[in-house]
């Protein structure tokens, strides 16, 4: 409380630590002493406290001191620093009185009423003694304001009033510029203004600020503001109180401020803190509550200041009712002072100043001060458990009383404010927090969440109608809040003690009203936090099972089903989500929430990646039975049918990775999708997978079912041509040219191309009719000359090769084309070998001329016109007359050219041919030249000029005659050509006729398959080009007398790159085989190797074939070099027995 | 557990053996040192081939993991939303509640199957990774080995997960059989007037 009548207690205590007795109560002190030590009979044994031994001690050492300093002042005589030592000595004087006063005031127990020292007299009278004296001696000394000063000090304490006023206006008067004037001046105020005399203090205090700032002016402010209120002028007093701190700080934050220390007002009284504790006295009066804060906060030097000041000003506010300020302060004082008693003193301020003022704005802060304070006021250790639980009622009650206030203002209100509700909303959770277990919880929580509801909180809404609807439960079982059951009579407000019924349904309404708001939480889910929405979710599915429980409406029954299983879609438990959204689908179809939870369930099963599930949804969904109307059938549809596609892509994939699995998964989802699009592409997609894997019997099989079971495929050619390609590399050529066939049938547009493909094959296998059937099938299936120009000529390379009557060939090979150049070319030589020589020559002619035939073509047309003009020459009979000479000549020389013009092209066929038809040529042409008969009209010398000349001209053609024959020989050695035509050469004979002729292999007696190749197969699967596995292949082919599938799989081998042992093994197979010609020729490509076998065998066939000659010949051209490899005779068959 | 001196003796007797017949077990076979993805010997492609087969063994390792989680999830489902729901005593609730059962324990026996064909694709995995390295390590001289047993081991470690495979693709279809069969029930029961929140009250 603040005091009317002068400045604080502690002012004073800036003088002495412990004030001393005036002088009478000195007096009445001794007596009493004295009365008392004469009246005891034995001095009593009092053992001093340790404060008294301390005293002792100091004593002990202050007149050690003493003794020291007369010492010193008795040998410093005459010396400039014996003042100083005198005033000394004085001090220390006074200071031993002190001591002793202090060991009195001890053994009298602290009494303030009588202290027995009469040592203290003496000891500060000598002390004024010596200080007069100096005086006296040194009237000049600076330390004439010090030694005023502490006389004046001394004469206080000894209750010598009057001399003390003399001294210090003395000491005022004399030295007015000593900073103990101000002092001097500070002390004579405080002195009338306790003897009430307030105008001569204030005077003193004036003069005081008169004289300038200085280490007092603040405290003088502060006791002229004092000397104010005591006169009633609170106005005045304020403005001195405001002048006190601003002065104390102003000198506070001066720079030289350590002197200040020496002065006796520096010591003890914060003046800031004093004044502003003080002013609220007058503040209260006459300013404005609401500032009271701020202005506080803004001159309070710290927050002890602060809050000390603001403790006074609570209490004078509450003292004046002022229910404004009273609650601004109390906020300041629960939010910023330190525990303790005062602030449950505080809240209760804060809870009356509400009530008055029905201010809720802040109400949810509000409740967190008072309710804050509570709780750690409780909490110290000093307050009894009864005490606490007192406190806690009590509060209670005050808390709920402003929370029920506060929402029943909010419900007044026309509109709801947002922010009131938002601080409603917080004060409930404060008074939730707080008081956990009391027995309104339950009706509080639904209170909050009403308010949460009335501000959008949907969220914290659904989660409070949520807890009350678990307290509700408790209550329904007879039991409270902590979960305790409740006693009889126990607590009239619990909500046990209401009707069950009634609990039950106020449980379910909570419950209701949980899942509409954590409903709607959810669907604003965009502003919630990603912890918020799997609260709301979980509380919804609570909230919803409990709600599930008691009777409810259909429809909405529905509605929280299809909300609890959303929230398990929402929340990624798509397991969960899909199997209660499909029974929400089937318990009320046809309503909004079937035709989302159908959705839904299609959408969790895609966003699992489990396409196999979607799909098998999506059919019970589509089945007769099934919970879809039309327009949701036709949503749906499309989504199956992507998510089978989507899911084959998947299978698809798998299968095509590199270890191959996943192809009979392929494979089953066929045989399920059997018949439809999805199916087929299942099937082609297991076909392509196989294909990279190399399963090759997988491959057939589902080549077949995709031939069989789609017929109509697209992709059917494409595969059938896969097989076919697929049969060939692995040398399977029976199946290739079924499959060939097959694909021809089941591919119009590349049919052409696929039985030529056949036809090939067939005459790699020596099926001449086979073959020739099929280029004739894919004549006849040519539509256009572009497509017919391939398979006629492979037509009549075939019809060349078979034994056809020349005439039916002209007949065939005529139908066949009438521009490409390799039947017109085989039409010449037909029309010749008819006799037809002018035809033949004319339709060679036209190939020649044509400028695009191959030079196959064109060997052909120039060796056909060079036997046309054989014809010719042979019939062409010279008259005796020179022209006729020169034609014949001519005619010689033409036919000539054109053999060479043949052999030029490089053919093997008609290069040897050519050779050797010339060898005859000018071999009969230099017989005819020789015996030509001469013109009877020659004169001697002119006849025999001609005679030396044909002569000449007869033995060059001979010469020209063994050179070609030699040259078609080389064509053998060199070109390793060994055709009919070649070996007419090479048996040293002239060719008197054309001796091109074809020699094709013998029919084959093995057909199907080899048993026991799948590894080779395979391995050639993975590297076409090993070498290793393509010769094993051949001798296994060989081995097992499938000679023409040998020849094939050696000259594959001879073409990647074999060597001489490969190329050797192909004329084995050859000679087998019946291909004479491909047999010879392959041997000697070895033997030019440097292979034994290889020659061996050449000479074999040659010696076979009567070529003895060449035989000795191949010996002596090539030179062996390596040993190995397979003989004819070896091989245990003879030529053409395969 | 405080061994006697004895009882110490003979437990380190027991583990030394058992070290040796690891050893002994080990030394049978061959043992491919694994080769490192830094091997400054082993070109790019080569490092890249046997990183490939590392990467295979982690993740079929997290699939093998996944699926033993959903093996748990399926007998978790079947004692809580399942077990414990709370049917009447009507002849539609118990066709519903029979075929509900079976379709639980189709979907745990798929579960169980699913891993076993992970625990085999796992098992691919390393067989194929310690194929990977020997190859390398014989393409790039580093090391001799016999090839063929690792090729050997690849193709029956291929095969046990086509085997596992076709297993889980068969339980696939009778888990959706049982599913149809499941669906059907419930539209009877509750076309027969029964309660269809009975699944969404399994857990109290």
């Amino acid at each position: 409380m603040h005091r009317l009548n002068g400045p604080s207690e502690r002012s004073w205590s800036r003088f002495n630590e412990a004030r001393l007795p005036t002088k009478p109560s000195i007096l009445v002190a001794l007596i009493v002493a004295v009365s008392l030590t004469a009246c005891a009979h034995a001095p009593l044994d009092v053992r001093d406290t340790p404060r008294v031994e301390q005293l002792r001690v100091r004593i002990t050492k202050v007149r050690h001191a003493i003794d020291e300093t007369r010492r010193t002042i008795a040998a410093s005589q005459g010396a400039p620093f014996l003042p100083e030592l005198y005033v000394r000595l004085a001090e220390l004087l006074s200071e031993e009185a002190r001591y002793h006063y202090q060991v009195a005031y001890e053994r009298e127990g602290r009494s303030e009423e009588a202290v027995h020292a009469p040592q203290v007299v003496f000891l500060k009278e000598q002390a004024i003694t010596i200080y007069r004296m100096v005086l006296r001696r040194y009237p000049d000394t600076p330390l004439a304001p010090r030694i005023l000063f502490n006389i004046s000090h001394e004469q206080r304490e000894l209750g010598e009033y009057e001399e003390m006023i003399a001294t210090l206006r003395q000491l005022v008067e004399s030295h007015r510029e000593s900073p103990l004037a101000n002092e001097a001046l500070l002390v004579l105020g405080d002195y009338y203004f306790d003897r009430s005399e307030l105008r001569p203090a204030a005077e003193y205090y004036r003069r005081i600020l008169r004289g300038g700032p200085s280490a007092v002016s603040g405290l003088a402010f502060y006791k002229l503001g004092w000397v104010r209120v005591n006169q009633g002028n609170c106005r005045a007093a304020l403005q001195d109180f405001e002048r006190a701190i601003i002065a104390s700080k102003a000198w506070g934050e001066r720079e030289d401020t350590d002197h200040d220390e020496t002065l006796p007002s520096a010591r003890g009284l914060d003046v800031r803190r004093e004044a502003l504790i003080d002013l609220t006295y007058c503040y209260g009066q006459k300013r404005k509550p609401e500032e009271a804060v701020s202005y506080l906060r803004r001159h309070a030097a710290n927050r002890g200041v602060y809050i000390a000041a603001l403790e006074r000003m609570g209490r004078r506010y509450a003292v004046m009712e002022q229910a404004l300020g009273a609650l601004d302060v109390g906020r300041e004082l629960l939010r910023l002072a330190p525990d303790g008693p005062d602030r449950l003193e505080d809240a209760r301020m804060v809870h009356t100043a509400l009530r008055r003022l029905q201010q809720w704005d802040r109400i949810g802060d509000d409740t967190a001060l008072i309710t804050e304070a509570l709780l750690r006021g409780i909490q110290r250790p000093d307050v009894s458990p009864s005490e606490r639980e007192r406190v806690l009622q009590e509060f209670e009650i005050y808390v709920r009383d402003l929370l029920t206030r506060a929402q029943a203002s909010l419900l007044d209100k026309s509109t709801t404010d947002t922010n009131q509700a938002r601080q409603i909303a917080r004060a409930y959770s404060q008074y939730l927090d707080a008081f956990p277990f009391n027995v309104h919880r339950q009706e509080m929580v639904l209170n909050l969440a009403e308010v949460h509801a009335m501000s959008d909180e949907h969220l914290d809404a659904g989660r409070r109608y949520l807890e009350a609807a678990s307290l509700l439960a408790l209550a329904i079982d007879g039991m409270g809040p902590n979960g305790a059951r409740q006693e009889e009579g126990e607590d009239d407000g619990d909500a046990s003690r209401r009707d069950p019924e009634e609990l039950k349904e106020e449980r379910r309404s909570s419950l209701y009203e949980a899942v509409v708001h954590f409903q709607q939480a959810l669907e604003n889910g965009a502003r919630l936090r990603s912890v918020d929405r799997v609260v709301a979710r979980a509380g919804l599915r609570r909230a919803g099972t409990a709600l599930l429980r008691y009777p409810i409406h259909t429809d909405r029954m529905r509605q929280v089903s299809f909300a609890i299983a959303q929230t398990l879609y929402d929340e990624g438990q798509h397991r969960d989500a899909i199997d209660l959204l499909t029974a929400v689908a089937y318990a009320w179809p046809n309503t909004t929430e079937s035709k989302a939870a159908v959705h839904l369930v299609l959408d969790s099963f895609r966003t699992i990646n489990d396409f196999e599930g979607l799909m098998a949804a999506g059919h019970r969904f589509l089945a007769a039975d099934g919970p879809v109307d039309a327009a949701l059938r036709a949503e749906i549809q499309p989504i199956v049918k992507a998510a089978e596609q989507t899911r084959l892509d998947e299978i698809s994939l798998a299968a095509a990775g590199d270890t191959g699995t996943g192809i009979e998964e392929l494979e089953v989802f066929a045989e399920r999708y059997e018949g439809t699009d999805l199916g087929e592409r299942a099937l082609i997609n297991a076909f392509v997978a196989a294909r990279a894997a190399g399963e090759s019997e997988r491959l057939y099989r589902l080549g077949e079912e995709i031939a069989q079971r789609y017929p109509s495929s697209e992709q059917l050619p494409g595969i059938l041509g896969t097989l076919g390609r697929t049969a060939v590399a692995r040398y399977e050529l029976d199946r290739a040219v079924d499959i060939f066939r097959q694909a021809a049938e089941a591919n119009p547009a590349d049919r052409v191309n696929l039985l030529v493909a056949t036809g090939s094959l067939l005459e790699q296998l020596a099926d001449l009719d086979g073959a020739r059937d099929a280029y004739q099938r894919a004549l006849d299936a040519a539509e256009d000359r572009a497509h017919r120009d391939v398979p006629a000529a492979r037509l009549a390379k075939l019809l060349e090769r078979m034994s056809i009557e020349p005439r039916q060939l002209v007949l065939i090979l005529s139908g066949l084309s009438d521009e490409e150049p390799e039947v017109i070319s085989r039409l010449g030589l037909a029309q010749l070998r008819v006799g037809d020589a002018m035809t033949a020559e004319s339709t060679l002619h036209g190939v020649v001329a044509a400028g695009s035939a191959s030079s196959e073509a064109l060997a052909r047309a120039h060796y056909g016109m060079a036997e046309a003009m054989v014809h010719i020459l042979k019939e062409y009979e010279p008259t005796e007359d020179v022209d006729s000479l020169h034609e014949l000549i001519a005619l010689v020389e033409v036919t000539q050219q054109s053999y060479l013009n043949a052999a030029r092209q490089g053919c093997p066929v008609f290069t040897p041919a050519a050779f050797a038809r010339l060898a005859h040529l000018n071999a009969t042409a230099a017989d005819r030249i020789e015996n030509l008969p001469l013109p009877p009209d020659l004169t001697e010398q002119e006849r025999s000029m001609l005679e030396r000349a044909f002569a000449t001209r007869g033995e060059l053609l001979r010469q020209e005659s063994q050179n070609a024959l030699q040259a078609c020989r080389e064509q053998a050695w060199s070109r390793q050509i060994f055709n009919p035509a070649a070996r007419v050469c090479l048996a040293g004979e002239i060719a008197d006729s054309d001796p091109v002729a074809f020699e094709n292999p013998s029919p084959r007696r093995q057909t199907g398959d080899v048993d026991g190749l799948e590894e080779l197969r395979a391995r050639l699967a993975r590297n076409p080009e090993d070498l290793d596995s393509m010769r094993e292949l051949g001798l296994r082919f060989l081995n097992a007398g499938h000679h023409h599938v040998a020849r094939l799989v050696f000259a594959r081998t001879a073409r990647a790159g074999g060597g001489s042992i490969e190329t050797n093994l192909l004329g084995v197979a050859s000679y087998l085989a019946g291909d004479i010609t491909g047999a010879l020729e392959a041997f000697a490509s070895a033997a030019d190797g440097g292979l034994d076998s290889g020659r061996e065998n050449l000479v074999r066939v040659l010696n076979e074939l009567g070529l003895e000659q060449a035989a000795s010949e191949a010996l002596e051209r090539y030179e062996v070099t390596s040993s190995g490899g397979l003989l004819i005779d070896a091989a245990g068959v003879r030529r053409g027995e395969s | 557990m405080i061994l006697s001196r004895r009882n110490l003796i003979a437990s380190c007797l027991a583990k030394a053996l058992t070290v040796l017949v690891l050893l002994m077990g080990s030394s049978c076979g061959q043992t491919v040192r694994p080769l490192s993805i830094h091997d400054s010997r082993l070109p790019l492609d080569a490092r890249r081939w046997i990183a490939d087969a590392e990467d295979a063994v982690t993740v079929t390792a997290a699939w093998r993991d996944e699926a033993k989680e959903a093996v748990d999830a399926a007998l978790q489902w079947r004692s809580t939303s399942v077990r414990a729901l709370s049917w009447p005593t009507t002849t539609e609730a118990t066709l519903a509640q029979t075929t509900l059962g079976e379709l639980a324990e189709a979907r745990i026996r798929l579960a169980r199957l699913e891993l076993a064909l992970a625990e085999a694709e796992l098992a691919l995995a390393k067989t194929r990774r310690t194929q990977v390295n020997a190859e390398t390590a014989v393409r790039y001289d580093l090391r001799y080995y016999d090839l063929e047993p690792f090729t050997e081991a690849t193709r029956q470690a291929r095969t046990n997960v086509e085997s596992a495979s076709r297993a889980v693709a068969d339980q696939r279809l009778l888990v959706e059989e049982a599913t149809t069969q499941w669906w059907r029930a419930f539209q009877a029961y509750v076309l027969a007037g029964g309660d269809p929140r009975v699944l969404w009250l399994g857990e109290q």
